[in-house]
C-alpha cells in the first residue's frame, strides 16, 4: 500500500480545505476506509473540531459585524466589546516604521518585541487609529486565523476562554481617492459560552496588537485596460465569446480549468498576440493592433474554432503554446489538439501528424525549452492523468498513483520528434502534474526542470546534458507535498541562483484545523502532507550551484495568497529585481455568503 | 471530519448549523463546486514588489491588480510596448481575461534585449544575461515561461534601476557559448545576434 493521504474537511463559513473533482463520480464509499486503513479522525476530535469551525464562523460573521462597525466609528463605540477584567497589550513605539516611494507607501505599526500593558480605552484608541489615513472604508474584515481554549480551560469538555489568532484586512480610499489598505495581525482571548454571547459582542478578554501594515498608492499603478483594449467578454463584443462562471447559465457546471492561453508575437511586427483555447469549443488567435486592441485573426490565419477536438476526461483538449520548433523565428503554435505551423506571421498549417508528437490523454499543458541545447527547442507535455482507481480503493487520491505520466519529446531538427521520456528519467511519477518550469538550477547551461504536481510531491529534475535526468527535489528540500498548482522561478535576490516560487492553497480553516490535531492523529506522514497542504504558496530560496533551498515565504510574506493557481514574474517598477504576482481563487458565487 | 483524501466520502454534519447566516455543509466536498457554493472564494490576486532583494512588501490593493475573480492564469509581457511590464490574467469566473497596463511613474532605466540564435535556437530560449551597473548584478534568464495555463513570451526587459549605462553585459546561448559586451546605452533596445560582434540600438518605445 503506498502512503495516503488523508484531509480533514470541516464545515464553516468557508467551506472546506477541499479538493476538486475533475474526474467521473467514482464507486462507492466503503472500500475507501478499508482500503487505506483509516476511518478518519477520532469522533470526539471531529466534534471539537466541528464547534471550533462553528464557532469561527459566528465570530467572524456576527461579531466582526459589530467590531468592523465600531473600530470605524469610534473608541468609544468599542467600549461595549470588552469585558473587565480586560488584558491588553499596544505597541511601545506609537510611530511605526515607514517607506515607500513616490507611487507606493506603507506605514508600519507594532509587531516588534516591548508591547506595553494597555488598558481597554487604549487598546480602542490604537485600533481606532489604524484606520487614520482612511476616508472611505469599502471592506473591513474580522478573519480567525487560529482559535484554541486558552491553557487553563484546554481540557474542559466545554472550555468558554479561546485563544485567537486574528487577520484584520480592510480596504479603501485615502482622502486624495488613492488606494489603502490595511493587513493586520493581532491576538486576542474570547469569552463566550454561546452563539448568544457571540452575537451580542461583549466578549473581548484580550486584545494585543500586533504587526499592522497599512499600505497605499496616490493611484492605482496597474490600470484595467481589459474593456479599451476589446478584452471585455459581453454582447458588446460578439467577436469574442468565452464562458465566465459567474454569468453562465445555472444549467451548466461551473468550471474548474476553462481557458488556457499563450502569448508572443507570431507575426514579428513588435506586439505580443494572444492564442486562446478553452474548454468550450472556443479558440481564438488574437493579433495585437499596435497594442492599442486586438483583433480576432482565427479564421484569418486558417486556424479552427475548436469544434470537433478529441474528448479527454469529458472536456476536450485544450492547449495554447507557442513553440518555434522549425527556428524561423516565427512561433508555431499548439492550440486545442493539434500542432500548427507559422507560415511567416502569415497563416497556419496543420502539422501534428508531420511532427510524431502524440497528443493523447490528458494532456494539460507544455514547458518548452532545448533541453539537450543542440539547437532545437523541445517539448515537455504535463499529463494530469484520469486517475488509477484500482480494485479496491476507487476513489482516493494518492500521490504517485493519482496521474499519469509527463512526456519529454526531443526535437530531431527535421520537423519530427522522438520520445525520449524514458531514457531521460523525467516522467514525474503517476502524477496530475500542472505546471512545470524550466529553470538552470546549477551552473552548466543545460536547462533543469521543476515540475508541479496536484495532489502529489513535486520533482526537481537536474539535466546532466547527456539526455538523462536525476530528480533532487527531496535532498535539495523542495519537495513537498502541497498539492501545487502552479511554478515559476527567476532570481529574486541578485546572486544568480534562481528561486522557485510555487502556488499551493493557502487555507485559514486548514491552519485553524491543523492547530487543534496533533501527528499522532493520523497514520504516518499524513499530518505533514496535511500542513503542507495549508501552508500557502511556497517560496525556495538558494545560492547558486548549492542544490539546497530555504523556504522562506512566511517569513518573507508571500505565502498568503488563497486557493493559488498562476504564480508570475516580472520587474515591474524596473528597478532590478524580479516581482511577484500570484493569480488565486476558486469558486465566487454569492458575495453574501462566507468567502472562505 | 477526517477523511482519507476520497472523492466518494460522504460526511454528516455534527452539529448545529447557522443557516440563517449563511453557514452551509456539504457532505461530500468534491461536490461543493457543483453546487454553486462559495470556496476560496472572492480571493484578491496578489501582487509583491520585491524590495531590492531584501523582501518584499505587499501592494496588491494599490497596484489595482487585486482582482477578485477567480484567477486561473498570470502573463507578463510588455503588451503596448511602452518599455514596462503589463499584465495579462485570465479567469473562470468574473469576467475571462483582464489586462492591466503597468502605469509606474518609470523613473528606472530599461532595456529590452532582443536575441537571435544562430547557433542556438532562433528565439533564444534557455540563454542566461548578467548585466553589471556598478555594483549591482543582475541575472536574467530568457525562457518562456508557463506558471499555470498562461505562456508568457521569451521577451526581456530588463529593468536596470538608476544606472545610466550597463558597465558590462554577459551573454551565455543556450549552447554554452558566451560573449560579453561593455558600456551599452539604456532607454532604449539592444539587439543581438548570436556570434555577432556589434549590437544594434533600436527604440525602447514602440508607440
Amino acid at each position: 500500500m503506498n502512503r495516503i493521504v488523508v484531509v480533514l474537511v470541516t464545515i464553516s463559513a468557508c467551506g472546506l480545505i477541499a479538493w476538486y473533482a475533475t474526474r467521473p463520480e467514482p464507486a462507492p464509499p466503503e472500500s475507501v476506509a478499508e482500503a487505506v486503513g483509516f476511518a478518519g479522525l477520532d469522533e470526539e476530535l471531529q466534534k471539537k473540531i466541528w464547534d471550533r469551525e462553528h464557532f469561527t464562523f459566528e465570530i467572524e460573521k456576527k461579531f466582526g459585524k459589530l467590531f468592523s462597525k465600531a473600530i470605524q466609528t469610534s473608541p468609544q463605540k468599542m467600549g461595549p466589546l470588552f469585558l473587565d477584567p480586560f488584558v491588553g497589550s499596544i505597541p511601545a513605539e506609537t510611530v511605526g516604521e515607514e517607506i515607500g516611494e513616490l507611487w507606493w507607501q506603507q506605514a508600519t505599526v507594532g509587531g516588534g518585541e516591548n508591547n506595553q500593558t494597555a488598558t481597554a480605552a487604549e487598546v480602542a484608541e490604537q485600533l481606532v487609529q489604524l484606520l487614520t489615513d482612511f476616508k472611505v472604508v469599502d471592506s473591513l474584515k474580522l478573519k480567525i486565523l487560529k482559535i484554541k481554549p486558552t491553557a487553563e480551560e484546554n481540557s474542559k469538555e466545554h472550555p468558554s476562554k479561546w485563544d485567537v489568532d486574528i487577520l484584520l484586512l480592510a480596504t479603501g480610499r485615502r482622502s486624495d481617492h488613492g488606494p489603502i489598505s490595511l493587513d493586520a495581525a493581532h491576538r486576542a482571548t474570547l469569552h463566550f459560552r454561546d452563539d448568544e454571547d457571540i452575537e451580542q459582542g461583549n466578549i473581548l478578554a484580550a486584545w494585543h496588537i500586533g504587526k499592522s501594515f497599512i499600505r497605499s498608492a496616490p493611484e492605482k499603478f496597474m490600470q484595467d485596460i481589459t474593456a479599451e483594449v476589446g478584452l471585455a467578454i459581453g454582447p458588446g463584443n460578439p467577436e469574442l465569446v468565452l464562458w465566465d462562471n459567474w454569468t453562465a447559465e445555472t444549467q451548466f457546471p461551473p468550471a474548474h480549468y476553462n481557458l488556457q492561453l499563450a502569448a508572443a508575437d507570431f507575426d514579428k511586427d513588435g506586439f505580443v498576440d494572444i492564442a486562446i483555447s478553452g474548454r468550450r469549443n472556443d479558440q481564438y488567435l488574437l493579433r495585437s493592433v499596435a497594442g492599442k486592441s486586438f483583433e480576432n485573426v482565427t479564421s484569418k490565419m486558417g486556424l479552427p474554432n475548436g469544434r470537433g477536438r478529441k474528448q479527454v476526461a469529458n472536456s476536450p483538449m485544450h492547449i495554447a503554446t507557442w513553440f518555434d520548433y522549425n527556428n524561423d523565428g516565427y512561433p508555431d503554435l499548439i492550440l486545442g489538439d493539434a500542432i500548427y505551423k507559422n507560415l511567416s506571421g502569415e497563416s497556419f498549417v496543420e502539422v501534428t501528424a508531420e511532427t510524431g508528437i502524440r497528443l493523447e490523454g490528458a494532456i494539460f499543458g507544455c514547458a518548452i525549452a532545448d533541453f539537450d541545447c543542440d539547437r532545437w527547442p523541445d517539448l515537455y507535455l504535463l499529463n494530469h492523468g484520469v486517475g488509477r482507481p484500482t480494485e479496491t480503493n476507487q476513489g482516493y487520491i494518492d500521490d504517485a498513483q493519482s496521474g499519469e505520466e509527463n512526456h519529454l519529446w526531443r526535437n530531431r531538427g527535421d520537423g519530427t520528434f522522438e520520445e525520449v521520456t524514458a531514457t531521460a528519467g523525467v516522467g514525474g511519477g503517476l502524477r496530475n502534474s500542472f505546471a512545470a518550469s524550466w529553470f538552470f538550477a546549477n551552473e552548466d547551461h543545460y536547462p533543469d526542470l521543476y515540475v508541479a504536481n496536484d495532489f502529489g510531491t513535486n520533482q526537481l529534475y537536474i539535466n546532466h546534458g547527456d539526455g538523462t535526468f536525476t530528480d533532487i527535489a527531496k535532498d535539495a528540500g523542495v519537495g513537498d507535498f502541497a498539492t501545487s498548482m502552479g511554478v515559476i522561478s527567476g532570481d529574486l535576490d541578485g546572486d544568480g541562483g534562481p528561486e522557485v516560487y510555487v502556488a499551493n492553497m493557502f487555507s485559514k480553516m486548514g491552519r485553524r484545523i491543523i492547530a487543534n490535531v496533533s501527528k499522532t492523529d493520523y497514520p504516518e506522514g499524513v499530518y505533514e502532507q496535511i500542513l503542507g497542504s495549508c501552508s500557502g504558496n511556497r517560496l525556495y530560496r538558494t545560492d547558486l550551484g548549492k542544490n539546497q533551498y530555504a523556504e522562506i515565504s512566511e517569513a518573507v510574506g508571500v505565502n498568503r495568497v488563497g486557493w493559488a493557481y498562476a504564480p508570475g514574474m516580472a520587474d515591474f517598477d524596473a528597478d532590478g529585481f524580479l516581482d511577484l504576482y500570484a493569480a488565486t481563487g476558486e469558486f465566487s458565487f454569492d458575495r453574501e455568503k462566507p468567502d472562505g | 471530519m477526517t477523511q482519507p483524501l476520497d472523492r466518494t466520502v460522504q460526511i454528516k454534519a455534527q452539529g448545529k448549523i447557522d443557516h440563517a447566516a449563511g453557514e452551509f455543509w456539504v457532505e461530500n466536498p468534491f461536490s461543493i463546486g457543483q453546487k454553486r457554493l462559495n470556496l476560496s472564494a472572492y480571493e484578491p490576486n496578489q501582487l509583491f514588489l520585491n524590495l531590492q532583494g531584501q523582501g518584499f512588501v505587499n501592494l496588491s490593493h494599490a497596484s489595482g491588480a487585486d482582482t477578485d475573480s477567480d484567477s486561473r492564469s498570470v502573463m507578463t509581457a510588455d503588451f503596448d510596448r511602452d518599455g514596462d511590464v503589463d499584465l495579462l490574467v485570465a479567469n473562470v469566473g468574473g469576467g475571462p481575461l483582464q489586462m492591466y497596463r503597468n502605469q509606474i511613474p518609470q523613473h528606472h532605466h530599461r532595456v529590452r534585449i532582443a536575441l537571435e540564435g544562430t547557433l542556438s535556437n532562433k528565439l533564444a530560449i534557455g540563454t542566461r544575461l548578467i548585466a553589471t551597473c556598478g555594483a549591482q548584478k543582475i541575472v536574467r534568464d530568457v525562457f518562456a515561461p508557463n506558471g499555470f495555463m498562461g505562456q508568457s513570451p521569451p521577451e526581456l526587459t530588463l529593468g536596470v534601476g538608476t544606472a545610466e549605462v550597463i558597465d558590462s553585459l554577459m551573454i551565455r546561448w543556450p549552447n554554452g557559448d558566451t560573449q560579453e559586451f561593455t558600456d551599452l546605452p539604456v532607454d532604449c533596445q539592444i539587439s543581438l545576434r548570436e556570434g555577432d560582434e556589434e549590437f544594434k540600438v533600436g527604440k525602447l518605445v514602440l508607440n
